[in-house]
């Protein structure tokens, strides 16, 4: 009998310090705690915006003191006190240009790893970085203002291109789609906006990187993504925070269109602070994602590696409407020490001949507790559609949990439907072997891991991917795979 | 169908059920009843009752609680039906009540029992597992048939004893132009080492709508072993609500299959908890569905204890309008080490309107297991219905060779030389028919 | 160079070694033989650092050092190398990357460079052929959906790849047709050199045809209970292992 093999990776992710966790302690202009009509008026007013977009943050704040809090999922976290966050909160003055911005929030974003030097441009990636709740500099609009290709961000964008906001916000994500999304509509004060034209393909990643810092402050962003006809564009979606002892709610909303032959991948890499060993402070990530195929031929993808937050509650969707419409989730999931997550997908197939693949990889240790929750749903009109999933789920050690719970609605007969699930764990031959062959037993576990997660990292884009695998606490020789 | 209607009604029923003289049974019905009024009947808002609503269904119909007996040739019919029924040790109830005219028991070694529950009312085993095993908390239709119950089969086996012939339990409702409900109460006892064959019949001859509410319960003991069939033949109009439930003990075998083919709208719970080790199940099931026919299966295995193993298949055909759902929960609880479970769902759609949700889940907390699950829905394949045409079979024919195909390999699984003739001969019919 | 001094040691509770003393100097082959249970894999397993064995006494050194306060991966950098008996399956692991993360870990414990992608490739390529394997082999994960035989092979090659300085054959002849043994064979001898030593762990004298031993020793209740030459081997495969044990038992051949 062989006794139970020491789970290094757990002890090294737990003790290897958050080393993202410091704070900027900078003058914010930050409204009062709570939430009303006056606050919401508050922030609409300081961000100078039209009057449609008033209306629809207090439409959706009415229609959220409606809703109740959704208690489904299975994860389990105190009640949290709407009225004892702060809803807006931004450094004093708004910055024209990089030479402008504070300087210690630049420092902020070197530590990031967020260059906003001229080494940013030779990257050749473009980089909105929200600071809070307002957006701080925006690299490359030039460059892209060439092609017609909007990067902005997202008041930024309601000042310049208020018809296409009005045009679609909201048509992905209505403002009361659920509890947290009505949430978001009526409070949300920034993000990121992207607009690509007709036919143009973006030569460049877009990314975009978070700090929720003052206390109290939740995280309310919304982005919106559109790609005209035959258009083409890879979004990076990657973010931190600071070591905070309250939890902190991060409620976004995304939205993406993509309209005609359109192809929108989007990728997430996701460290939110997760919370110590016993599970005190930690990021409360609530995040509604959904993709519209709206047009024939058209494609989304979310690839995403989520390794942070205390409490993770988000299913990127797609809504495959255009005929021949294909939507995509990749997704490796960690949860250690206390974490809980609660994530999936939700395919809707309402076109023909469209196509969806789900390949989920969860991976749990320490006492966390990770449930993949997918739906996905033919209906009546969906002509041949097909859909393939595979949930895969990963233990280390013994007081781990992972949970499969997919919902899977056939309303069309042509419709090929397939989902498979399997749980494992990374046996003690398997360590042993590798470590006969000179691999120490860190080593044999990330190998192994990293083999596990293999098809999801093979569909982020090549910086992602280190990043990613970096994020599994590996250090791996050679690139992926 | 109301809440109330059943509430109001109780007094007056109750005192008419048997077991008067039983002040356990009494206790138990009172109990039962005040659990029914606290939940009441399941909405479509509860997770578990998600796809299938009663409420524009069977809590629209009115039936009656009084019902009169009916005549039936049932040892004929079953011969007919392809039953060597003169192998059996045969049970009959007629619209939930025991008929010792129509039932034929053969002989039975000492230390084996097989009763009707009606007569068993004094037992101290019944005493000691009814309302045990399936609670009346939180599960509306175990509380109403707890409160309700007139009867149902009586099975327990000592240690050691091993019942070569099966028991062939058939539930009849037949009755004429009234409507109908039967509450039937079923129990299983098994001792350490001992063996049994129980064979759960449900159809239903009638004009108009009537209501099967069926709890089987189910204790094995140590190295036990129980392979149990139910066959859902309920006349179209008919609603079957049933479940079963088992509790194992260490070394013992449950091997369950299910054939819901009959009934307007038809719900199955199968729950097994593996409390020690060693435990397997095998749960095996197969339904077909017409026209407008409501088909839900849910499943339930409970891996209590390290080295169990489960095996799921259920399979399914669609047609018409017919709706099926399958939901099949697999929990491995902390302690459960070396688990083993595998779950299979597929499900074929013949028609546009066809619809079938699949939810197949598992929740695991202990790390060195092996299990998955996997489901399938879709059609007939275009390419293999193309090759049997090009060999000179007809597209009509040559659909039905599939369908048999696919859902055959259910029947074919059966190894009681009993059961198998009969039900393949059932699947042949309802291929043939529709 | 494999100093082997009083050697005992338990699995779950059960003595199984019994004090072995062997001593096997470089460049030498030593086969171990012995009826089922004597203590032969125990062995092989105790030598490499497998988890669930209890050393209960004695001392094992690899070039003057103290082999047994060693982690299973530094007595492979040290140049341990088993082959093993039942080789795991490790799906998602590609065999190639495998290899080469394990060639790079030794290498670069010796103060080595470390070898990239295209270099490390060219030097499998070159070890696939006198095994007779073929080079798809090198796409697939490791041993998964691999024969008995090419797990074998497999092993063999991990071993030419990784040049140990001990090679511990378990009972690798087992599950072999008579050509696949050849080949594995054959791959062994090519590894023999004065500065490599193997011991080899068998239960049927017919591979020590092909890789022949300097010294064969016959394993019972685990202690060695005969060391000889080579003719002991045959004279173990015409007499079995009743006349030294004692008991009437036939061997199995």
């Amino acid at each position: 009998m062989n006794p139970k093999v020491q789970e290094p990776s757990v002890e090294k992710v737990t003790s290897e310090e958050y080393k993202y966790g410091f704070v900027t302690d900078i003058e914010a202009d930050s409204a009062p705690p709570g939430l009303n009509e006056d606050i919401i008026r508050f922030i609409s007013h300081k961000k100078k915006e039209p009057p449609f977009l008033l209306e629809w943050r207090l439409k959706a704040y009415r229609q959220w003191l409606k809703m109740k809090t959704p208690e489904w999922a299975y994860v389990q976290y105190p009640p949290i006190d709407y009225q004892d966050i702060i809803y807006y909160s931004a450094p004093k003055a708004g910055p024209k240009s990089l030479d402008e911005v504070d300087p210690e929030v630049l420092k902020t974003f070197e530590k990031l790893g967020v260059p906003m030097e001229e080494r940013a441009m030779l990257a050749g990636v473009a980089v909105d970085a929200v600071f809070d709740s307002v957006s701080v500099g925006t690299t490359f609009k030039k460059k892209l203002g060439e092609m017609g290709v909007i990067f902005c961000s997202f008041s930024e964008a309601v000042h310049e291109h208020p018809e296409l906001i009005e045009q679609y916000l909201g048509s992905v994500v209505p403002y009361n789609d659920n509890f947290y999304a009505s949430l978001n509509s009526a409070v949300f004060t920034d993000g990121s906006f992207c607009y690509i034209p007709k036919g143009v393909r973006c030569p460049m990643e877009l990314s975009t990187y978070f700090r929720i810092n003052a206390a109290k402050t939740g995280q309310f962003e919304r982005t919106l993504l559109i790609a005209d006809e035959d258009a083409y564009v890879s979004y990076l979606e990657g973010c931190t925070a600071p070591m905070r002892d309250e939890n902190q709610l991060h409620a976004a909303v995304v939205e993406l269109v993509a309209l005609k032959g359109a192809e929108i991948k989007y990728s997430t890499v996701q460290n939110w602070y997760p919370g110590d060993k016993d599970g005190k402070g930690g990021i409360y990530n609530f995040v509604t994602k959904r993709g519209a195929c709206r047009g024939d031929h058209s494609k989304i993808s979310w690839t995403q590696v989520e390794t942070g937050s205390a409490i993770t509650w988000k299913y990127p969707s797609c809504i495959l409407q255009g005929d021949n419409s294909v939507g995509e989730f990749y997704s490796v999931a960690v949860v250690n020490n206390m974490q809980q997550a609660d994530t999936g997908t939700k395919m809707i197939h309402l076109g023909k001949n469209t196509k969806s693949t789900i390949v989920s990889k969860g991976i749990s240790a320490g006492k966390g507790q990770n449930t993949y929750r997918g739906l996905v749903r033919i209906q009546p009109a969906a002509e041949n559609a097909q859909n393939y999933t595979q949930c895969d789920s990963l233990l280390m050690g013994d007081k781990c949990s992972a949970h499969t719970v997919p919902y899977i609605e056939v309303k069309n007969n042509s419709a090929k439907v397939g989902h498979e699930a399997s749980t494992s764990k990374i046996g003690e031959d398997q360590i042993f072997y590798c470590q006969q062959r000179g691999l120490s037993k860190e080593d044999a576990v990330n190998l192994i891991v990293n083999g596990f997660c293999k098809e999801v990292f093979r569909k982020l884009p090549m910086e992602f991917a280190v990043e990613a695998q970096k994020l599994l606490s590996v250090s791996l020789e050679g690139s992926v795979g | 169908m109301t809440q109330d209607l059943y509430v109001s009604s109780f007094p007056r029923l109750e005192a008419k059920l048997p077991g008067q003289d039983a002040a356990w049974l009494k206790a138990l019905r009172l109990q039962a009843l005040e659990r029914f009024k606290q939940t009441g009947f399941p909405t479509d808002e509860l997770e578990n009752w998600k796809y299938t609503n009663l409420s524009l269904t069977l809590l629209k119909e009115s039936f009656a609680f009084e019902t009169a007996t009916s005549t039936a040739a049932v040892a004929t019919q079953l011969k007919k039906a392809g039953f060597d029924v003169d192998k059996a040790h045969l049970m009959v109830f007629i619209n939930g009540r025991f008929s010792k005219e129509f039932s034929s028991l053969k002989p039975l070694a000492k230390g084996i029992t097989v009763q009707n529950m009606a007569s068993s009312l004094s037992s101290e085993t019944v005493k000691a597992f009814v309302g045990k095993i399936a609670p009346s908390q939180n599960r509306a239709f175990t509380a109403l048939n707890t409160a309700f119950f007139t009867d149902g089969l009586f099975v327990q086996l000592e240690a050691g004893k091993v019942l070569d012939a099966p028991i062939h339990v058939v539930y009849l409702s037949a009755n004429g132009n009234q409507t109908t409900q039967s509450h039937v109460r079923n129990l299983l006892v098994l001792g350490d080492d001992s063996k049994v064959n129980v064979i759960e019949h449900y159809w239903g001859e009638n004009l108009s709508a009537y209501f099967t509410n069926v709890v089987t319960e189910a204790a094995m003991a140590k190295g036990s072993s129980l392979d149990h069939t139910k066959i859902g033949l309920e006349d179209i109009k008919g609603y079957h609500i049933g479940s079963l439930i088992a509790l194992q003990e260490e070394g013992s075998r449950l091997s369950s299959r299910l054939f819901s083919i009959g009934g307007a709208l038809t719900r199955n719970e199968i729950e097994t908890t593996l409390s020690q080790k060693k435990a397997e199940c095998v749960l095996e099931g197969l339904y077909l569905a017409k026209e407008k026919q409501h088909v839900d299966t849910r499943t339930f295995i409970d891996h209590l204890s390290p080295n169990c193993n489960s095996h799921e298949v259920y399979k399914g055909v669609a047609d018409g309008q017919a709706t099926a759902v399958f939901d099949g929960r697999i929990l491995v609880r902390e302690n459960a080490q070396k688990t083993d479970a595998r779950q299979s769902n597929k499900n074929l759609l013949l028609t546009k309107e066809a619809k079938v949700y699949s939810k197949p889940q598992l929740q695991i907390y202990a790390d060195d297991v092996k299990c998955s699950h996997g489901s399938a829905t879709g059609q007939i394949d275009e390419e293999a219905l193309f090759y049997l045409q090009s060999r000179g079979i007809s597209r009509d024919e040559a659909k039905k060779v599939l369908v048999y195909a696919f859902a055959g390999e259910m029947v074919e699984k059966i190894e009681s030389a009993y059961l198998k003739p009969a039900l393949k001969k059932l699947v042949d019919n309802w291929m043939e028919v529709h | 160079m494999l100093i082997i001094k009083g050697l005992k040691a338990k699995v779950e509770d059960k003595q199984i070694l019994n004090g072995i003393d062997l001593t096997i100097n470089p460049g030498e082959v030593h086969a171990i033989m012995g009826p089922n249970g004597s203590g032969k894999s125990t062995l092989a397993h105790v030598l490499s650092g497998r988890p669930g064995y209890e050393i209960t006494g004695g001392e094992v050194t690899l070039d003057g050092k103290d082999l047994l306060s060693l982690s299973p991966e530094d007595r492979a950098r040290a140049g341990v190398f088993l082959a093993f008996q039942y080789p795991v399956e490790i799906p998602g692991v590609n065999n190639t990357y495998f290899l080469k993360a394990a060639l790079n870990a030794i290498r670069k414990f010796k103060g080595q460079e470390e070898l990239d992608a295209i270099d490390f490739l060219e030097l499998v390529k070159a070890k696939l052929k006198p095994l007779k394997m073929n080079e798809s082999m090198l796409q697939r994960a490791v041993n998964e959906g691999f024969s008995g035989g090419e797990k074998k092979k497999n092993e063999i090659l991990q071993m030419a790849v990784l040049e140990p300085k001990l090679g511990i054959l378990d009972e690798t002849d087992s599950g072999l047709d008579i050509d696949a043994l050849k080949v594995v064979a054959d791959g062994v001898n090519a590894l023999r050199g004065k500065n490599r030593s193997f011991l080899i762990v068998t239960h049927y004298q017919r591979l020590l045809d092909y890789i022949v031993p300097d010294q064969v020793h016959v394993l019972a209740d685990g202690k060695i209970i005969k060391t000889g030459g080579k003719e002991l081997a045959r004279e173990l495969e015409e007499k079995g292992y009743g006349w030294l044990t004692g008991e009437k038992k036939e061997a199995k051949v």
